[in-house]
Protein backbone atom coordinates (compact mmCIF):
# COMPACT_ATOMS: atom_id res chain seq x y z
CA UNK A 1 0.00 0.00 0.00
CA UNK A 2 1.55 3.54 -0.65
CA UNK A 3 1.57 5.97 2.47
CA UNK A 4 -1.25 8.50 0.61
CA UNK A 5 -3.68 5.55 0.78
CA UNK A 6 -2.32 4.44 4.74
CA UNK A 7 -3.09 7.94 5.37
CA UNK A 8 -6.27 7.96 3.80
CA UNK A 9 -7.03 4.96 5.74
CA UNK A 10 -6.01 6.10 9.42
CA UNK A 11 -8.06 9.50 8.03
CA UNK A 12 -11.11 7.39 7.48
CA UNK A 13 -10.59 5.70 10.52
CA UNK A 14 -9.41 8.29 13.10
CA UNK A 15 -10.76 11.88 11.37
CA UNK A 16 -13.04 11.72 14.75
CA UNK A 17 -10.65 10.85 17.30
CA UNK A 18 -8.18 13.86 15.51
CA UNK A 19 -10.87 16.00 15.22
CA UNK A 20 -12.42 16.02 18.60
CA UNK A 21 -8.85 15.86 19.93
CA UNK A 22 -8.21 19.28 18.50
CA UNK A 23 -11.61 21.12 18.88
CA UNK A 24 -11.35 20.34 22.73
CA UNK A 25 -7.28 21.48 22.56
CA UNK A 26 -7.69 24.76 20.82
CA UNK A 27 -11.10 25.13 22.26
CA UNK A 28 -12.67 26.09 18.80
CA UNK A 29 -14.48 24.36 16.12
CA UNK A 30 -12.31 25.73 13.17
CA UNK A 31 -10.19 22.64 13.10
CA UNK A 32 -10.22 21.76 9.21
CA UNK A 33 -6.88 23.32 8.62
CA UNK A 34 -5.29 21.36 11.73
CA UNK A 35 -6.30 18.39 11.08
CA UNK A 36 -5.47 18.29 7.21
CA UNK A 37 -1.73 19.79 8.35
CA UNK A 38 -1.61 17.04 10.92
CA UNK A 39 -2.50 14.13 8.66
CA UNK A 40 -0.33 15.70 5.80
CA UNK A 41 2.72 16.35 8.57
CA UNK A 42 1.77 12.26 9.87
CA UNK A 43 1.91 11.23 5.78
CA UNK A 44 5.59 13.06 5.21
CA UNK A 45 7.13 11.39 8.56
CA UNK A 46 5.71 8.16 7.78
CA UNK A 47 9.02 6.87 7.87
CA UNK A 48 9.43 7.66 11.65
CA UNK A 49 6.36 5.94 12.95
CA UNK A 50 7.41 3.02 15.04
CA UNK A 51 4.83 -0.28 14.27
CA UNK A 52 4.67 -0.76 17.76
CA UNK A 53 2.81 2.28 18.36
CA UNK A 54 -1.12 2.65 17.51
CA UNK A 55 -1.62 4.99 14.55
CA UNK A 56 -4.45 6.41 16.57
CA UNK A 57 -2.15 8.03 19.50
CA UNK A 58 0.78 8.95 16.88
CA UNK A 59 -1.70 10.67 14.95
CA UNK A 60 -3.28 12.33 18.28
CA UNK A 61 0.88 13.79 19.32
CA UNK A 62 0.93 15.20 16.18
CA UNK A 63 -2.11 16.83 15.91
CA UNK A 64 -1.12 18.56 19.79
CA UNK A 65 2.21 19.65 18.20
CA UNK A 66 0.44 20.97 15.57
CA UNK A 67 -1.90 23.18 17.43
CA UNK A 68 1.07 23.84 19.63
CA UNK A 69 3.39 25.32 16.78
CA UNK A 70 0.48 26.97 15.04
CA UNK A 71 -0.57 28.93 18.56
CA UNK A 72 3.04 29.89 18.82
CA UNK A 73 2.97 31.44 15.64
CA UNK A 74 -0.43 33.01 16.17
CA UNK A 75 1.44 34.64 19.45
CA UNK A 76 4.33 35.93 17.02
CA UNK A 77 2.01 37.50 14.87
CA UNK A 78 0.91 40.05 17.69
CA UNK A 79 4.61 41.45 17.47
CA UNK A 80 3.68 41.90 13.57
CA UNK A 81 2.55 45.59 12.80
CA UNK A 82 -1.15 45.83 12.41
CA UNK A 83 -1.36 45.93 8.65
CA UNK A 84 -0.52 42.23 8.70
CA UNK A 85 -2.66 41.23 11.00
CA UNK A 86 -6.11 42.98 9.02
CA UNK A 87 -5.38 40.28 6.39
CA UNK A 88 -6.36 38.01 9.29
CA UNK A 89 -10.08 38.31 9.65
CA UNK A 90 -11.13 36.87 13.61
CA UNK A 91 -14.15 34.60 12.53
CA UNK A 92 -13.02 31.65 15.01
CA UNK A 93 -16.09 29.71 16.32
CA UNK A 94 -16.32 28.68 19.36
CA UNK A 95 -16.76 24.83 20.04
CA UNK A 96 -19.19 25.36 22.70
CA UNK A 97 -21.46 27.12 19.51
CA UNK A 98 -21.10 23.67 17.19
CA UNK A 99 -22.12 21.44 20.23
CA UNK A 100 -25.37 20.25 21.76
CA UNK A 101 -24.21 20.36 25.69
CA UNK A 102 -26.53 20.47 28.93
CA UNK A 103 -25.96 23.08 31.08
CA UNK A 104 -24.13 20.68 33.38
CA UNK A 105 -22.01 19.61 30.33
CA UNK A 106 -21.07 23.70 30.05
CA UNK A 107 -20.30 24.31 33.29
CA UNK A 108 -18.13 21.38 33.22
CA UNK A 109 -16.42 22.70 29.67
CA UNK A 110 -16.14 26.17 31.16
CA UNK A 111 -13.78 25.49 33.87
CA UNK A 112 -12.12 22.82 31.66
CA UNK A 113 -10.80 25.78 29.28
CA UNK A 114 -9.37 27.30 32.39
CA UNK A 115 -7.17 24.82 33.02
CA UNK A 116 -3.47 24.82 32.70
CA UNK A 117 -2.05 23.11 29.64
CA UNK A 118 -0.97 19.80 31.18
CA UNK A 119 -3.92 20.27 33.19
CA UNK A 120 -6.07 20.35 30.32
CA UNK A 121 -3.78 17.56 28.30
CA UNK A 122 -4.40 14.78 30.54
CA UNK A 123 -8.46 15.56 31.30
CA UNK A 124 -8.67 15.60 27.51
CA UNK A 125 -6.85 12.67 26.79
CA UNK A 126 -7.90 10.25 30.23
CA UNK A 127 -10.91 12.08 30.32
CA UNK A 128 -13.13 13.27 27.49
CA UNK A 129 -11.15 10.47 25.22
CA UNK A 130 -11.19 7.84 27.60
CA UNK A 131 -7.28 6.84 26.32
CA UNK A 132 -5.77 4.79 28.85
CA UNK A 133 -2.96 6.00 31.41
CA UNK A 134 0.00 4.09 29.08
CA UNK A 135 -1.39 5.48 25.77
CA UNK A 136 -1.67 9.19 27.10
CA UNK A 137 1.65 8.59 28.20
CA UNK A 138 2.89 7.88 24.78
CA UNK A 139 1.12 10.99 23.49
CA UNK A 140 2.42 13.23 25.43
CA UNK A 141 5.80 11.90 26.36
CA UNK A 142 5.35 11.97 30.06
CA UNK A 143 6.01 8.66 32.55
CA UNK A 144 2.76 6.66 33.19
CA UNK A 145 3.44 8.18 36.77
CA UNK A 146 3.40 11.72 35.83
CA UNK A 147 0.13 10.97 34.03
CA UNK A 148 -1.19 9.87 36.77
CA UNK A 149 -0.27 12.23 39.50
CA UNK A 150 -1.49 15.04 37.07
CA UNK A 151 -4.74 13.31 36.17
CA UNK A 152 -5.37 13.64 39.95
CA UNK A 153 -4.13 17.34 40.81
CA UNK A 154 -6.63 18.53 37.43
CA UNK A 155 -9.59 16.80 38.63
CA UNK A 156 -9.07 17.95 41.37
CA UNK A 157 -8.41 21.77 40.38
CA UNK A 158 -11.61 20.91 37.94
CA UNK A 159 -13.97 19.72 41.03
CA UNK A 160 -12.46 23.54 42.77
CA UNK A 161 -14.07 25.45 39.92
CA UNK A 162 -17.24 23.53 39.47
CA UNK A 163 -17.76 24.21 43.38
CA UNK A 164 -16.43 27.86 43.27
CA UNK A 165 -18.66 28.67 40.89
CA UNK A 166 -21.33 27.54 43.00
CA UNK A 167 -23.63 25.88 40.63
CA UNK A 168 -21.09 22.57 39.68
CA UNK A 169 -22.07 20.85 42.78
CA UNK A 170 -25.06 19.54 40.93
CA UNK A 171 -24.16 16.76 39.91
CA UNK A 172 -21.02 15.60 42.36
CA UNK B 1 -3.16 5.84 43.49
CA UNK B 2 -6.71 5.02 44.05
CA UNK B 3 -9.34 7.35 42.82
CA UNK B 4 -11.62 8.84 45.05
CA UNK B 5 -15.38 8.24 44.30
CA UNK B 6 -15.47 12.13 43.44
CA UNK B 7 -12.90 11.86 40.81
CA UNK B 8 -15.09 8.63 39.59
CA UNK B 9 -17.99 10.94 38.80
CA UNK B 10 -16.06 13.53 37.19
CA UNK B 11 -14.11 10.98 35.07
CA UNK B 12 -18.02 9.79 33.52
CA UNK B 13 -19.19 13.46 33.67
CA UNK B 14 -16.35 13.87 31.66
CA UNK B 15 -17.04 10.94 29.28
CA UNK B 16 -20.11 12.39 27.83
CA UNK B 17 -18.74 15.37 26.26
CA UNK B 18 -19.62 15.15 23.20
CA UNK B 19 -16.90 14.14 19.91
CA UNK B 20 -16.89 17.10 16.88
CA UNK B 21 -16.98 16.00 13.72
CA UNK B 22 -15.58 17.58 10.64
CA UNK B 23 -18.82 18.35 7.98
CA UNK B 24 -18.75 16.03 4.87
CA UNK B 25 -17.17 18.40 2.82
CA UNK B 26 -14.08 19.03 5.16
CA UNK B 27 -13.95 15.47 5.20
CA UNK B 28 -14.15 15.30 1.26
CA UNK B 29 -11.90 18.19 1.15
CA UNK B 30 -8.44 16.86 3.54
CA UNK B 31 -9.26 13.52 1.57
CA UNK B 32 -8.01 15.17 -1.51
CA UNK B 33 -5.16 16.85 0.20
CA UNK B 34 -4.37 13.54 1.22
CA UNK B 35 -4.31 11.69 -1.96
CA UNK B 36 -2.72 14.64 -4.04
CA UNK B 37 0.18 15.05 -1.60
CA UNK B 38 3.13 14.92 -2.97
CA UNK B 39 5.93 12.61 -0.10
CA UNK B 40 9.22 12.66 -1.98
CA UNK B 41 10.95 16.63 -2.25
CA UNK B 42 9.79 19.04 -3.69
CA UNK B 43 10.74 20.20 -7.41
CA UNK B 44 12.70 23.55 -8.16
CA UNK B 45 10.09 26.57 -8.38
CA UNK B 46 11.54 27.91 -11.75
CA UNK B 47 9.98 24.30 -13.41
CA UNK B 48 7.07 24.40 -11.17
CA UNK B 49 5.69 27.41 -12.56
CA UNK B 50 6.85 26.97 -16.37
CA UNK B 51 4.99 23.95 -15.76
CA UNK B 52 1.92 25.21 -14.51
CA UNK B 53 2.30 28.02 -17.25
CA UNK B 54 2.52 25.34 -20.35
CA UNK B 55 -0.67 23.85 -18.67
CA UNK B 56 -2.73 26.52 -18.73
CA UNK B 57 -1.79 27.18 -22.78
CA UNK B 58 -2.72 23.83 -22.97
CA UNK B 59 -6.41 24.04 -20.98
CA UNK B 60 -6.94 27.26 -23.00
CA UNK B 61 -6.35 25.60 -26.34
CA UNK B 62 -7.94 22.44 -25.54
CA UNK B 63 -10.89 23.86 -23.74
CA UNK B 64 -12.08 25.08 -27.41
CA UNK B 65 -11.73 21.69 -28.49
CA UNK B 66 -13.66 20.06 -25.99
CA UNK B 67 -16.10 22.36 -25.88
CA UNK B 68 -17.05 21.71 -29.61
CA UNK B 69 -17.12 18.00 -29.11
CA UNK B 70 -19.32 18.19 -26.03
CA UNK B 71 -21.51 20.05 -28.02
CA UNK B 72 -22.04 16.95 -30.45
CA UNK B 73 -22.20 14.59 -27.70
CA UNK B 74 -24.55 16.12 -25.20
CA UNK B 75 -27.86 14.52 -27.31
CA UNK B 76 -26.52 11.55 -26.87
CA UNK B 77 -26.15 12.04 -22.96
CA UNK B 78 -29.81 12.89 -22.66
CA UNK B 79 -30.93 9.18 -23.03
CA UNK B 80 -29.62 6.12 -21.71
CA UNK B 81 -26.44 4.70 -23.86
CA UNK B 82 -27.41 1.48 -25.96
CA UNK B 83 -26.28 -1.57 -24.16
CA UNK B 84 -23.71 -2.39 -26.99
CA UNK B 85 -22.01 1.12 -26.00
CA UNK B 86 -18.55 -0.45 -23.85
CA UNK B 87 -16.42 2.36 -25.02
CA UNK B 88 -14.17 3.56 -21.28
CA UNK B 89 -15.99 6.79 -19.47
CA UNK B 90 -13.46 9.49 -19.35
CA UNK B 91 -12.38 12.01 -16.47
CA UNK B 92 -13.46 15.12 -15.95
CA UNK B 93 -12.82 18.06 -14.38
CA UNK B 94 -14.76 18.86 -10.55
CA UNK B 95 -16.11 22.28 -11.07
CA UNK B 96 -17.11 24.64 -8.61
CA UNK B 97 -20.30 26.99 -8.60
CA UNK B 98 -18.37 29.98 -10.36
CA UNK B 99 -16.54 27.54 -12.95
CA UNK B 100 -13.61 27.64 -11.35
CA UNK B 101 -11.71 23.94 -11.05
CA UNK B 102 -11.90 22.30 -8.02
CA UNK B 103 -10.48 19.12 -8.84
CA UNK B 104 -8.59 18.41 -11.96
CA UNK B 105 -10.14 15.33 -14.16
CA UNK B 106 -11.21 14.55 -10.87
CA UNK B 107 -14.28 12.66 -11.67
CA UNK B 108 -14.90 9.32 -13.77
CA UNK B 109 -18.61 8.70 -15.75
CA UNK B 110 -20.61 11.50 -17.85
CA UNK B 111 -19.75 14.38 -17.82
CA UNK B 112 -22.68 16.93 -17.06
CA UNK B 113 -24.79 13.68 -15.78
CA UNK B 114 -23.00 11.74 -13.31
CA UNK B 115 -19.84 10.37 -12.17
CA UNK B 116 -17.81 9.27 -9.37
CA UNK B 117 -14.57 11.16 -7.43
CA UNK B 118 -11.46 9.50 -9.10
CA UNK B 119 -8.37 11.07 -7.89
CA UNK B 120 -5.37 9.53 -7.25
CA UNK B 121 -5.60 6.19 -6.25
CA UNK B 122 -5.75 4.55 -9.92
CA UNK B 123 -8.04 2.24 -11.28
CA UNK B 124 -10.02 -0.35 -9.00
CA UNK B 125 -8.25 -3.34 -8.20
CA UNK B 126 -10.59 -6.76 -7.67
CA UNK B 127 -11.89 -7.32 -4.36
CA UNK B 128 -10.13 -4.93 -2.98
CA UNK B 129 -12.22 -2.41 -0.64
CA UNK B 130 -9.45 0.46 -0.13
CA UNK B 131 -10.48 2.63 -3.19
CA UNK B 132 -14.10 2.06 -2.77
CA UNK B 133 -14.35 2.65 1.44
CA UNK B 134 -15.03 6.51 0.84
CA UNK B 135 -16.87 6.96 -2.61
CA UNK B 136 -18.61 10.13 -3.91
CA UNK B 137 -21.39 10.60 -6.42
CA UNK B 138 -21.94 14.12 -8.38
CA UNK B 139 -24.86 14.17 -10.16
CA UNK B 140 -25.61 16.87 -12.63
CA UNK B 141 -29.72 17.57 -13.50
CA UNK B 142 -32.57 19.05 -11.75
CA UNK B 143 -32.14 19.36 -8.01
CA UNK B 144 -35.33 18.96 -7.24
CA UNK B 145 -35.55 15.29 -9.09
CA UNK B 146 -32.32 14.40 -6.87
CA UNK B 147 -32.08 15.39 -4.00
CA UNK B 148 -33.50 12.98 -1.39
CA UNK B 149 -33.58 11.00 -3.84
CA UNK B 150 -31.55 7.50 -4.01
CA UNK B 151 -29.40 6.61 -6.35
CA UNK B 152 -29.09 2.58 -7.62
CA UNK B 153 -25.86 1.69 -9.28
CA UNK B 154 -25.77 -1.71 -10.95
CA UNK B 155 -22.45 -2.93 -12.12
CA UNK B 156 -22.30 -5.42 -15.20
CA UNK B 157 -19.19 -7.17 -16.08
CA UNK B 158 -18.66 -7.17 -19.80
CA UNK B 159 -17.84 -10.96 -20.68
CA UNK B 160 -19.47 -12.83 -18.25
CA UNK B 161 -22.61 -10.62 -17.70
CA UNK B 162 -22.04 -11.07 -13.79
CA UNK B 163 -23.49 -8.56 -11.71
CA UNK B 164 -23.73 -7.21 -8.40
CA UNK B 165 -25.06 -4.07 -6.78
CA UNK B 166 -22.23 -1.43 -6.30
CA UNK B 167 -24.35 1.00 -4.29
CA UNK B 168 -27.38 2.59 -3.22
CA UNK B 169 -27.05 5.96 -1.54
CA UNK B 170 -29.26 8.84 -0.65
CA UNK B 171 -28.40 12.15 -2.74
CA UNK B 172 -27.69 14.86 -0.49
CA UNK B 173 -27.47 18.89 -1.93
CA UNK B 174 -24.73 19.26 -4.03
CA UNK B 175 -21.33 20.26 -2.61
CA UNK B 176 -19.69 22.22 -5.27
CA UNK B 177 -20.99 22.99 -9.12
CA UNK B 178 -22.97 19.56 -8.86
CA UNK B 179 -26.39 19.45 -8.59
CA UNK B 180 -26.40 16.64 -5.86
CA UNK B 181 -23.48 14.55 -4.46
CA UNK B 182 -23.47 11.43 -1.71
CA UNK B 183 -20.77 10.15 0.22
CA UNK B 184 -21.03 6.44 0.32
CA UNK B 185 -18.83 3.03 -0.02
CA UNK B 186 -18.58 0.89 -2.61
CA UNK B 187 -18.93 -3.08 -2.66
CA UNK B 188 -15.79 -4.09 -4.04
CA UNK B 189 -15.77 -5.41 -7.72
CA UNK B 190 -15.37 -9.59 -7.53
CA UNK B 191 -13.20 -9.59 -10.76
CA UNK B 192 -11.23 -7.37 -13.32
CA UNK B 193 -12.38 -6.56 -16.44
CA UNK B 194 -14.48 -4.16 -18.56
CA UNK B 195 -17.31 -3.11 -15.86
CA UNK B 196 -20.42 -0.78 -17.15
CA UNK B 197 -22.19 0.84 -14.17
CA UNK B 198 -25.34 1.40 -14.64
CA UNK B 199 -26.78 4.37 -12.34
CA UNK B 200 -30.42 4.38 -11.66
CA UNK B 201 -32.47 7.92 -9.62
CA UNK B 202 -35.49 7.71 -8.30
CA UNK B 203 -36.16 4.30 -9.79
CA UNK B 204 -35.42 5.72 -13.58
CA UNK B 205 -32.29 4.85 -15.63
CA UNK B 206 -30.16 7.74 -15.78
CA UNK B 207 -26.58 6.95 -17.57
CA UNK B 208 -23.69 4.59 -17.76
CA UNK B 209 -20.35 4.66 -16.93
CA UNK B 210 -17.85 2.12 -18.24
CA UNK B 211 -14.28 1.48 -16.31
CA UNK B 212 -12.05 -0.87 -16.24
CA UNK B 213 -10.82 -3.13 -13.01
CA UNK B 214 -7.72 -4.12 -12.56
CA UNK B 215 -6.91 -7.71 -11.56
CA UNK B 216 -6.69 -8.41 -7.80
CA UNK B 217 -3.21 -8.66 -5.80
CA UNK B 218 -2.01 -11.90 -5.35
CA UNK B 219 -3.49 -12.95 -1.96
CA UNK B 220 -4.25 -16.16 0.14
CA UNK B 221 -6.82 -16.52 3.03
CA UNK B 222 -3.72 -15.34 5.61
CA UNK B 223 -2.12 -12.70 3.45
CA UNK B 224 -1.91 -10.65 0.38
CA UNK B 225 1.19 -9.07 -1.81
CA UNK B 226 0.23 -5.46 -2.95
CA UNK B 227 1.23 -6.29 -6.52
CA UNK B 228 -1.23 -7.66 -9.20
CA UNK B 229 -0.10 -11.00 -11.21
CA UNK B 230 -0.10 -9.64 -14.41
CA UNK B 231 2.92 -7.05 -12.89
CA UNK B 232 5.04 -9.58 -11.54
CA UNK B 233 6.94 -10.27 -14.67
CA UNK B 234 10.12 -11.98 -14.94
CA UNK B 235 12.95 -11.10 -13.37
CA UNK B 236 10.99 -8.32 -11.02
CA UNK B 237 12.98 -6.32 -8.55
CA UNK B 238 10.83 -3.87 -7.08
CA UNK B 239 9.57 -3.72 -3.04
CA UNK B 240 6.66 -5.54 -3.01
CA UNK B 241 4.66 -4.76 0.41
CA UNK B 242 2.91 -7.95 2.04
CA UNK B 243 0.01 -7.42 4.43
CA UNK B 244 -0.86 -10.18 6.82
CA UNK B 245 -3.73 -10.65 8.73
CA UNK B 246 -3.18 -10.33 12.35
CA UNK B 247 -0.88 -8.75 14.89
CA UNK B 248 2.56 -10.38 14.26
CA UNK B 249 5.70 -10.28 16.51
CA UNK B 250 8.63 -11.04 13.94
CA UNK B 251 10.61 -8.83 12.78
CA UNK B 252 11.37 -10.73 10.06
CA UNK B 253 9.88 -13.27 7.69
CA UNK B 254 10.95 -15.17 4.99
CA UNK B 255 8.45 -15.59 1.90
CA UNK B 256 9.63 -19.01 0.04
CA UNK B 257 9.21 -19.33 -3.53
CA UNK B 258 9.40 -22.84 -5.68
CA UNK B 259 9.56 -22.67 -9.00
CA UNK B 260 6.83 -25.71 -9.68
CA UNK B 261 8.01 -26.36 -13.14
CA UNK B 262 11.68 -28.09 -11.96
CA UNK B 263 11.79 -28.90 -7.95
CA UNK B 264 15.42 -27.97 -7.65
CA UNK B 265 14.71 -23.84 -7.99
CA UNK B 266 13.89 -22.67 -5.09
CA UNK B 267 14.33 -19.16 -3.63
CA UNK B 268 13.99 -17.73 -0.23
CA UNK B 269 13.21 -13.59 0.42
CA UNK B 270 13.57 -11.82 3.71
CA UNK B 271 10.81 -9.19 4.47
CA UNK B 272 11.02 -6.91 7.21
CA UNK B 273 8.35 -5.71 9.80
CA UNK B 274 7.48 -2.34 8.26
CA UNK B 275 3.79 -1.20 10.15
CA UNK B 276 0.80 -2.33 12.12
CA UNK B 277 -2.44 -0.74 11.76
CA UNK B 278 -6.35 -1.40 11.93
CA UNK B 279 -8.32 -1.58 9.27
CA UNK B 280 -11.75 0.28 9.21
CA UNK B 281 -13.72 -2.95 9.71
CA UNK B 282 -11.38 -3.30 13.31
CA UNK B 283 -8.98 -5.77 11.81
CA UNK B 284 -5.53 -5.99 12.89
CA UNK B 285 -2.57 -6.07 9.38
CA UNK B 286 0.83 -6.47 10.06
CA UNK B 287 2.96 -5.13 7.09
CA UNK B 288 6.54 -6.28 6.07
CA UNK B 289 8.31 -4.99 3.37
CA UNK B 290 10.71 -6.80 0.84
CA UNK B 291 11.74 -7.47 -2.54
CA UNK B 292 10.74 -10.43 -4.54
CA UNK B 293 12.28 -11.68 -7.89
CA UNK B 294 11.04 -14.78 -9.71
CA UNK B 295 13.89 -15.36 -12.21
CA UNK B 296 11.92 -17.94 -14.80
CA UNK B 297 8.44 -17.77 -16.76
CA UNK B 298 6.47 -20.38 -15.66
CA UNK B 299 4.52 -21.41 -12.37
CA UNK B 300 5.50 -20.50 -9.16
CA UNK B 301 4.23 -21.50 -5.47
CA UNK B 302 4.93 -18.36 -3.05
CA UNK B 303 4.64 -19.44 1.05
CA UNK B 304 4.39 -17.37 3.87
CA UNK B 305 4.24 -18.28 7.41
CA UNK B 306 2.94 -22.19 6.17
CA UNK B 307 0.33 -20.51 3.97
CA UNK B 308 0.84 -20.72 -0.15
CA UNK B 309 -0.59 -19.37 -3.01
CA UNK B 310 0.02 -20.28 -6.56
CA UNK B 311 1.23 -17.74 -9.39
CA UNK B 312 1.79 -17.33 -13.06
CA UNK B 313 5.29 -15.62 -14.19
CA UNK B 314 4.52 -14.83 -18.24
Amino acid sequence: MDKNELIERWFQDHHKSVSSFLAYFTGTADVEDLVQESFIKALKSLDRFQGNASPLTWLIAIARNTAIDEARKRRLKKWLPDTFLKNEPSREKLLEQSLVMQEEQKELYDEIKKLKQSYRDVVILRGIMEFSSAETSGILGWSENKVNVTLFRALRKLREGLENSGKGGGFL
Amino acid sequence: MKRSKQDEALLVQLRTLQDYELSAKQQEHIIHSIRNAKVPTRKPLLIKSSLAALAALLIVALSSVLWVTREQEQPRHLAVEPDNEWKLSQRFDLKDKDGSVVYEKGVRGIEGKVGYLDNGLGDFVARDRKKGAKAFWYVWGNPDQLVGKTLKATAIHKDTGESFILDESELSPGLYGEDAHSLTSFEPFPSEGIWKINVVIDDRPYASIVIEVQPGYIQSGKFIFLINERDLSEGLTKEVQLEITGKRKEQEITVTAQFLEDAGHELKFPYNKTLEYKTGEGMDITEYTGKITLDRKGKWKLTVLGDSVEVVVK
